[in-house]
């Protein structure tokens, strides 16, 4: 599996293509996009150069289009694109179907992948997607590999990414949660809610089942595998060593429960939670 | 204009449930919106058809390929040119699949999730989205969206109450896993679950987190309220 990292500034571009990444993506602030604008480039002219960085060494840089942005600015929106399709885009991640019919219409070079945020949860789904112009798939967080089996040996000819569950996995259906809107806050889904009984969280994953999905999505046949963006860098380097290590035992080809349970010690000693505990 | 009543229920508790619990109710919408393992097999839809006096609606979430044959086996065994069957879609497969070989025999409603995905759409092409799909209706929970669906000529409106939906999972939260398997845990219950910097508890039902809603608005062309179950909070 090839690596996809996002990035939010030139430097943190340099350095992921120095230590590995075969591909990049990232945001604009000014364009929306599914995190929080200081997760994205702050200026065109800097998101321009890495484009250029990534495209010199060979490499792909997608740019995000993953939120709705149909308002007033639209037709800047566009013209970004437009803008970094001239300095070598590899592709747009897009979400909204508007947005596929205008981006096709633009004749652009770079190519179009389906966000995960496009809920692209089975083929006759996929099988829409390509003739919008796509030519990969993003899957959604929220399907395990067994369940997106068909996605992963599609033959339309449509690649497929998947993020990397080692680390972290949104259970909740991302675009369709409106839990901010209780408070004008992100993350309620992180409180710990009191109900008759005692406490609850919000359930989500644990170690082994994310181990689970590493495994199953390497061995389903995904392309490619998608570093979540962060708000601090060292974080994101974690992850991405992380995922080389679980990506080195995956090729000494371990069975599932031999994985799993190595998976799971990395998990509790190397990564970025193990870190965070102590 | 005459206001429809139906009731909600998933296909697994449509199984247990009494006739009298369907009385005064014009429709039945049988399945749900947010979780593929409280859809109705043919089987269970026959039954419904059987059992329940008025129309019977598919109601479908987002669909793994794991169903998505079985779902449109039910559409082919329970819908032709003259009987057309009323779908919930809630998933882009699905309705492209309904437009390309059931858009004769099925009346396409669009669901509460696809309904945010169609509202941030520009105007224009949200209507010709909808024409094209064949989509005559709208399942709604929040009165607030009505706002954002004005000007598309021809489309009537249903209201859920008394549970709004703010958030969907696919890890259930009953039984804390992936959906592959399901012992159907969350049937008959629902989980107040309160944090005091909310204005107000959310309820946990089935796959869905949300809120207990009040009032129905008023709008033309809004002709169908539908109930949703919501047994007592805090009994999970």
């Amino acid at each position: 599996m090839k690596t996809v990292v996002g990035v939010k500034t030139f430097a943190e571009a340099e350095t992921m293509l120095r230590l590995g990444a075969d591909e990049l993506y990232g945001g604009l602030a000014a364009v929306p996009n599914h995190r929080l604008p200081a997760q994205s480039f702050q200026t065109l002219e800097e998101l321009k150069a890495a484009v250029r960085l990534a495209k010199s060494g060979g490499k792909r840089f997608s740019f995000l289009l993953n939120q709705p942005c149909f308002g007033p600015k639209y037709g800047e929106v566009l013209d970004v694109v437009a803008a970094l399709d001239q300095e070598g885009l590899g592709a747009c991640i897009v979400r909204e179907l508007p947005m596929f019919e205008k981006l096709t219409a633009m004749k652009l070079r770079a190519k179009l992948t389906v966000s995960s945020l496009a809920l692209c949860f089975n083929l006759p789904a996929m099988r829409r997607f390509r003739q919008l112009g796509a030519s990969r798939v993003v899957l959604p967080f929220q399907l395990t590999p067994e369940e997106a089996a068909p996605l992963l040996k599609n033959r339309l000819g449509l690649e497929t990414e998947v993020f990397f569950h080692g680390d972290f996995c949104c259970v909740n259906v991302d675009p369709a949660c409106r839990l901010w809107s209780l408070k004008r806050v992100i993350q309620t889904c992180r409180y710990t809610y009191s109900c008759r009984g005692g406490q609850w969280k919000m359930p989500e994953a644990n170690a082994p089942e994310k181990m689970r999905s590493v495994y199953g999505f390497y061995h389903g046949g995904a392309g490619y595998l998608k570093m979540v963006r962060m708000e601090n860098f060292k974080d994101e380097i974690e992850v991405f060593k992380f995922s080389r290590m679980l990506t080195e035992l995956l090729k000494r080809g371990l069975g599932e429960q031999e994985f799993i349970r190595m998976g799971e010690k990395l998990y509790s000693t190397v990564s970025r939670h193990a870190w965070k505990k102590r | 204009m005459k206001t429809e009543k139906a009731v909600a229920i998933s296909a697994p508790e449509f199984r247990g449930v009494r006739a009298a619990a369907l009385k005064g109710f014009d429709l039945l919408y049988l399945g749900d919106e947010f979780c593929q393992n409280l859809l109705p097999a043919r089987t269970d839809f026959g039954a419904a058809a059987e059992k329940f006096k008025g129309r019977v609606i598919l109601v479908t979430p987002l669909l793994t390929d794991a169903v998505f044959d079985e779902m449109e086996r039910v559409i082919t065994s329970f819908s032709s040119a003259k009987n057309r069957l009323e779908v919930v879609v809630n998933d882009l497969g699905l309705l492209h699949t309904v437009k390309r070989r059931y858009a004769l025999r099925v009346n396409v409603t669009l669901g509460r999730l696809f309904a945010h995905r169609v509202k941030v759409m520009p105007p224009g092409f949200a209507a010709r989205f909808l024409k094209e799909h064949g989509v005559k209706r709208v399942e709604l929970d929040d009165a607030s969206l009505l706002s954002r669906f004005e000007g598309i000529k021809g489309l009537k409106f249903s209201f859920h109450s008394p549970f709004r939906y703010l958030s969907a999972t696919r890890f259930c939260p009953w039984e804390r896993h992936w959906p592959a398997s399901c012992a159907l845990s969350c049937l008959g219950k629902t989980q107040k679950l309160e944090h005091p910097r909310l204005p107000r508890p959310l309820l946990l039902k089935g796959q869905a987190y949300g809120l207990r809603t009040s009032g129905v608005p008023a709008h033309p062309a809004l002709d169908r309220l539908v109930k949703e179950s919501l047994p007592a909070a805090g009994r999970g």
